[in-house]
């Protein structure tokens, strides 16, 4: 504990912040054991009184249930459809957007990045009614752009990407700007390639934040065939008929993605999300 | 004009890079939040647009269910910020300094913040499964507590709506009040520690305050985010039983979409918008203090 008894840490001490610390951790990933050993269980053992953590007969047959019957591939397919165009339109909107902020003055230039950044605080569930008028007028209800398009503005990823770009000291680009060179392919051939590590956080959170997302699919697909993941799993556990292994299987497969993503890439998150909440 | 051209000419580049974003910001942000407004006044069923005033707030005045949804969504952040901040700085207290497992504990209690919101709430929906043989029953039959209906208990729904939300703001709070404690001054708790200050004494007087700024950050934040609460709300209780769980968002969502009445959904929608407005004032306010 912070220092608290530096000098000598009691052996009680050490054991109650290993006793709270593994309660917490408990309660932190209950609910994924819960998750993980429903999905192998049977139909009926899930039903019995005596609650066991670990299934007596494990049995693939939810996930093939999920995979041949309920054909989950296609909720994945249609999210992995929008996660992909999402996060790549809106890293390329977003950060045109901040390299032209955080490099140059134009007329308009302080309102626009306070503009964009303000957008951060907008409610999605509060512009669910203008939003789904709009995506009508375009005809884009039922189709993957009313489900990608609404996602690239995003005031957190121009944030990000602007306080990056600011730290880059302009007399790189000075040279090249003498030997004639556009400002796209400053872009291109000198900044994109100084900005690896930031890019690798901001395509991660964008694409967390986008594969958690739940309104606009919700207001977007009207049938089922075009429905991304989250929104399908929603629709299929409030079925009274359908059974809790099967969800709890497709679940799983649900949540693995953003896990994997996580683990790989988590030094990036952490110091994003810090950096972002304490300046944002 | 000429100036305008001039202008404009002069500053091409950088327009040219930011002409995209403008286009996606004004159609899917900028625009939807001034339509919200017009269509809160006009009549917009039948997509006509007659001007109707403020019938709609006169409505929302006397809708009981959208003071009951200010009141659900009021406890469920009170109890969210309480729980979820004590607990982060719990965990962030414990997991400030290295030490065996600290980086698997840190990893264990950040899962949640990265895992899909809608997802998660499927899964605490079936862990409050009903009958008997639901997770939390069973555990509740070890200790030969009577079986709970949890969600569809119109005294316990939304409380047990509000546990997954705490469980999912802990490890984000951590990790801030992690980076604040940080930077504790070191030499400041030494001496205290040779005065004979106990660890009580020291996180009253010394960490408390010297994180203040995190703390207040972590309040402001989950009162903003929370406010807003509508994808774990929509897919566990969608407001059953009897509106006991009814969000000021699910009933934005419920009047728009399953009534049909978007003027008074957009009605809602700018009180929501308020609400997070007024509060993201009072932080910008704050923080430049």
């Amino acid at each position: 504990m912070l220092s608290l008894e530096s000098k000598k840490e009691t052996i009680t001490i050490k054991v109650l912040k290993y006793f709270c610390l593994i309660i917490i951790s408990i309660f932190m990933i209950l609910p994924f054991l819960w998750m993980i050993s429903a999905s192998f269980k049977s139909p009926g053992e899930i039903n019995l009184l005596h609650y066991s953590l670990i299934p007596k007969n494990f049995t693939f047959s939810n996930y093939l249930y999920a995979f041949f019957k309920l054909n989950i591939w296609k909720y994945f397919f249609n999210s992995v459809v929008v996660a992909f165009f999402g996060v790549i339109l809106q890293t390329i909107v977003c950060s045109l957007a901040a390299y032209a902020l955080a490099r140059f003055e134009f007329p308009g230039s302080v309102f626009l990045i306070t503009i964009f950044i303000g957008t951060m605080m907008l409610p999605d569930a509060a512009l669910m009614v203008p939003l789904f008028r709009i995506l009508r007028t375009f005809g884009l209800i039922n189709n993957y752009a009313g489900m990608i398009l609404p996602i690239v503005p995003w005031g957190f990823s121009v944030f990000m990407l602007s306080e990056f770009f600011k730290e880059i000291p302009a007399e790189l680009e000075e040279s090249a700007r003498i030997d004639g060179a556009s400002a796209l392919t400053i872009f291109t051939k000198i900044i994109l390639p100084l900005s690896k590590p930031v890019f690798g956080a901001v395509f991660i959170f964008s694409f967390i934040m986008v594969w958690d997302q739940f309104i606009i699919p919700l207001l977007v697909a009207n049938s089922q065939s075009i429905m991304t993941l989250p929104l399908w799993l929603a629709n299929l556990s409030s079925e009274t008929s359908s059974n809790r292994t099967i969800v709890a299987a497709a679940t799983t497969l649900a949540t693995i993605p953003s896990i994997i993503i996580f683990l790989l890439f988590q030094r990036n998150f952490i110091q994003g999300l810090t950096s972002g909440a304490v300046k944002g | 004009m000429e100036k305008i051209k001039n202008t404009f000419l002069e500053h091409k580049t950088p327009l040219m890079f930011v002409l995209p974003a403008v286009i996606f910001f004004t159609l899917f942000k900028i625009f939807p939040i001034l339509n919200l407004f017009w269509l809160s006044i006009h009549q917009v069923d039948k997509d006509i647009g007659d001007f109707i005033g403020f019938k709609n707030y006169l409505k929302l005045i006397h809708d009981q269910v959208f003071w009951l949804s200010l009141k659900n969504t009021t406890i469920i952040v009170i109890l969210v910020v309480f729980f979820g901040t004590i607990f982060g700085y719990l965990a962030a207290l414990l997991l400030t300094e290295d030490f065996k497992g600290q980086k698997l504990f840190r990893i264990l209690i950040f899962i949640p913040v990265v895992t899909t919101v809608s997802i998660i709430a499927v899964v605490w929906k079936m862990m409050y499964y009903p009958a008997n043989s639901g997770m939390l029953n069973s555990l509740l039959a070890y200790f030969n507590i009577p079986a709970q209906q949890w969600l569809a208990d119109p005294k316990l729904a939304l409380y047990a709506l509000t546990v997954p939300l705490i469980w999912r703001i802990i490890g984000y709070n951590m990790m801030i009040f992690i980076a604040a404690l940080k930077g504790v001054d070191k030499n400041q708790l030494e001496a205290a520690q040779v005065e004979g200050a106990n660890w009580w004494q020291k996180l009253i007087y010394i960490i408390i305050p010297a994180t203040k700024y995190a703390i207040n950050m972590v309040l402001i934040l989950a009162v903003l985010r929370t406010y807003k609460v509508f994808v774990p709300a929509y897919v566990m209780t969608s407001g059953d039983p009897q509106h006991k769980t009814e969000t000021i968002a699910t009933w934005i969502y419920k009047q728009s979409f399953r009534y049909w009445d978007m003027s008074y959904g957009a009605a809602l929608a700018v009180v929501l918008f308020l609400i997070i407005m007024v509060l993201t004032i009072f932080q910008k306010k704050f923080q430049s203090e």
